[in-house]
């Protein structure tokens, strides 16, 4: 008898608490919407009438060094700041990232901000799921002209202001300087036009010591859009209607890179660009740290063109945005914190620490005497966001990257192969548009 | 009266078992047979991640990808893996167990060593490999360039990919089954070897008329779990190739993953992936359920 009153007192108890646990998480969407906002109203009412904190939610995916700095960052401002605004930030991988925050937003609890890149943000926008903050500019102490032009306007999707800048990074131009001098070139000043690129490709490879002249990855949509622009080409027209992969300039560009395979390793990650045996690639800021933990004696620049031909470059601007379930009280806290960011100290800060180039006019001040860092704000003037309506993913895997492994590694006819690919991505194009 | 006598019957030693099962019935409930059912649903819809302005499209995801080549590709893929991953696997698990079965300190150093892959991540496991077969820096490469002259890029050529994917699995996960089978073995009785030994058998014909049909039960579970986790396989191809090279290894999973979870978010038609393959791994299941429990009986 003893044993079954302990054994239905144990089920009970069981039953209980999964009930607590459903109860809490079945409440419906929209009833935790209209809490969470009536919540927030509260609170920053409150916060308001009788200065009480405010707590904001904050979701990013910087998960490695650069997360660190941005939390001391956080925490700097959470101890500064006058208006009782504490900032939780939680940290997640990219791909977590955009698993959640759709989710997140449709259920009416995503964060007061998150931060996001031109690679991640059209599907949003298409969803309207970020607020505009083109009002963030006119706010008291925020001078917009210390902003570059071309930079604030990366944000900006269809005339709406989606995001306030946070990071700008492109990719750029790296040579090897003791291999260049080695084999006899340039080692100052490093190739001044695509065509030297390719001929510096051929002289600095050696696969006897396992050393490569450049670096071409048919899975790696990034060189293959700096060999279009070096021609003056582009994936498409600026409005994303019309496919442009088989223009004069698209085959030049694919017969470079098919020219250029020849002097790269057939498998690369960061590890193959630090490791000493690359005389030239193209690369983002990221890896300079590990160019420097190595020893490597590197020269950088932005990535030069074809003789007589405009250069160009794709700018991955980071952007502070807020979710639309955020209410207007907790926007403008967040609008603090922004501020505080989009400082000369705080973006020279972070360029210092992370590398990355300084997009504030003041903060570049900073580093006129520094050409490496110098050179890494040059791209940042006349880059644009690469296919910003749709986003290079949505046609990476079924467009670019066949279309480069059918060139590079099946050897296939390239004008034949990129009319082939250019009608798909049209077909993509179109239909995106519907 | 009545009523209470109905009541309390519900609490006897016959029933009470129910409500210690109740919670994993609820887990299992919410978390397992929900979800399944409501991609059914999706499946029929043109939904995104952001759920908003979703139409119902009846089977046209399900006619799409018929005639989608990346996905036929991953099958075929997929079905390539589970041809050699799950074969190689239990034959080399199996002559491991029955070497190792025994309780002695070899035995037990080789079965632990054997399970420390088991218990890394699958992640940190891709890792090391990337760095260990990279062409430029990897030391496997450098060895193989001793011999050839130029090193050679495994996870980068086609025609080395898969098998070196195909390895790995097995690497990752062999001393899971090995554990396995020695349980099995070890629940053998040892008259059968003793009244073997005194017929003069030896220990092929011990393994192949002894160890093998008493093992049955025991590689039907293995048999029917390792089939389910190789059409399933997701991580380590993620990590490694992530489906390349020209998506020679690109499996289901993952491109179900890259539909559903990359722009442009196509939940509904990765979910009518995700039931065709539910639908071909119960059909294999029940094949296989149905052939290794024939088998079984003809030997018990």
């Amino acid at each position: 008898m003893k044993k079954r009153v302990v054994a239905i007192v144990l089920a009970a108890m069981t039953a209980a608490s999964l009930a607590a646990c459903g109860g809490s998480g079945s409440s419906s969407a929209t009833d935790q919407t209209g809490a969470s906002t009536d919540q927030a109203e509260a609170s920053a009412d409150k916060a308001e009438a009788s200065g009480e904190p405010i707590t904001l939610s904050f979701w990013n995916g910087f998960t490695s060094g650069d997360g660190e700095v941005l939390q001391q960052i956080v925490d700097d401002f959470n101890a500064s700041n006058d208006k009782n605004i504490t900032i939780e930030m939680d940290v997640m991988p990219w791909d977590s990232f955009n698993e959640k925050l759709p989710a997140a937003i449709t259920a009416g609890n995503a964060p007061d901000f998150v931060l996001c890149s031109s690679g991640y943000y059209p599907p949003y926008v298409k969803e309207n799921s970020f607020q505009d903050v083109s009002d963030f500019y006119e706010m008291d102490g925020v001078n917009a002209d210390d902003f570059e032009e071309n930079v604030k306007d990366l944000l900006y999707y269809d005339g709406k202001c989606i995001g306030i800048p946070m990071q700008m990074v492109s990719h750029y131009f790296f040579w090897d300087k003791d291999l260049y001098e080695a084999a006899g070139l340039d080692a100052e000043n490093g190739p001044s036009t695509w065509e030297e690129i390719v001929e510096n490709a051929k002289i600095l490879t050696d696969k006897s010591k396992n050393q490569y002249g450049f670096n071409v990855d048919p899975a790696d949509n990034v060189v293959l859009q700096y060999a279009l622009f070096a021609q003056g080409g582009d994936l498409c027209n600026a409005d994303e209607t019309e496919a442009t992969l088989n223009t004069d300039a698209a085959v030049a560009a694919i017969s470079s890179l098919k020219e250029l395979s020849n002097y790269s390793p057939k498998d690369m990650d960061d590890n193959t660009f630090i490791s000493g045996q690359m005389g030239q690639f193209i690369n983002g800021p990221w890896i300079i740290s590990g160019l420097r933990e190595n020893d490597i004696n590197f020269g950088v620049k932005a990535v030069p063109a074809a003789e007589g031909k405009d250069p160009g470059a794709v700018v991955i601007p980071v952007g502070f945005s807020i979710p639309v379930t955020t209410s207007e009280e907790h926007k403008q806290a967040v609008y603090e914190f922004v501020k505080y960011w989009n400082t000369t100290d705080n973006c020279t800060r972070w360029t210092k620490e992370c590398g990355t180039p300084a997009y504030l006019k003041s903060a570049e001040e900073n580093f006129k005497d520094d050409p490496l860092t110098s050179a890494l704000s040059v791209p940042l003037q006349y880059g644009h966001v690469a296919c910003k309506k749709n986003g290079v993913s949505s046609f990476k895997t079924d467009v670019l990257q066949p279309m480069m492994e059918a060139v590079i590694n099946d050897n296939a006819d390239i004008p034949s192969t990129l009319d082939k690919y250019n009608a798909i991505l049209q077909e993509k194009l179109d239909k995106a548009a519907q | 009266m009545e009523s209470k006598i109905k009541f309390s019957k519900l609490f006897d030693k016959d029933h009470v078992g129910y409500f210690f099962i109740l919670p994993s019935l609820l887990i299992i409930f919410i978390f397992t047979i929900m979800p399944l059912f409501e991609a059914f649903g999706i499946a029929a819809t043109d939904m995104n991640i952001f759920m908003s302005k979703w139409n119902f499209t009846g089977m046209e995801n399900f006619i799409r990808s018929f005639q989608d080549e990346r996905l036929l590709n991953s099958f075929k893929n997929t079905a390539i893996f589970v041809l050699f991953n799950v074969p190689i696997q239990i034959a080399i698990s199996l002559v491991l167990a029955f070497w190792l079965y025994q309780s002695t300190w070899f035995g037990k150093f080789c079965r632990s060593v054997y399970y420390i892959p088991v218990l890394c991540s699958s992640t940190a496991v891709g890792i090391i490999f990337n760095l260990m077969l990279n062409s430029t820096v990897g030391y496997i490469p450098y060895i193989i360039s001793k011999f050839t002259g130029e090193p050679i890029a495994l996870f980068a050529e086609e025609k080395y990919a898969m098998a070196v994917i195909i390895f790995l699995a097995i690497w990752k996960s062999f001393g899971k089954t090995v554990i396995i089978l020695v349980s099995g073995i070890n629940n053998i009785s040892s008259t059968y070897f003793e009244a073997s030994e005194i017929d003069g058998a030896n220990k092929f014909q011990q393994f192949i008329y002894i160890t093998i049909p008493n093992l049955l039960p025991t590689l039907n579970f293995i048999l029917l779990t390792s089939i389910i986790g190789a059409f399933q396989v997701f991580d380590i191809v993620y990590v490694t190739t992530g489906g390349g090279p020209n998506f020679t290894t690109e499996t289901i999973v993952q491109y179900i993953y890259n539909r559903g979870f990359s722009a442009p978010y196509e939940v509904g038609y990765a979910s009518a992936m995700a039931v065709e393959l539910f639908i071909i791994i119960a059909v294999i299941i029940l094949f296989f359920k149905g052939f290794m429990e024939r088998k079984i009986e003809k030997t018990f």
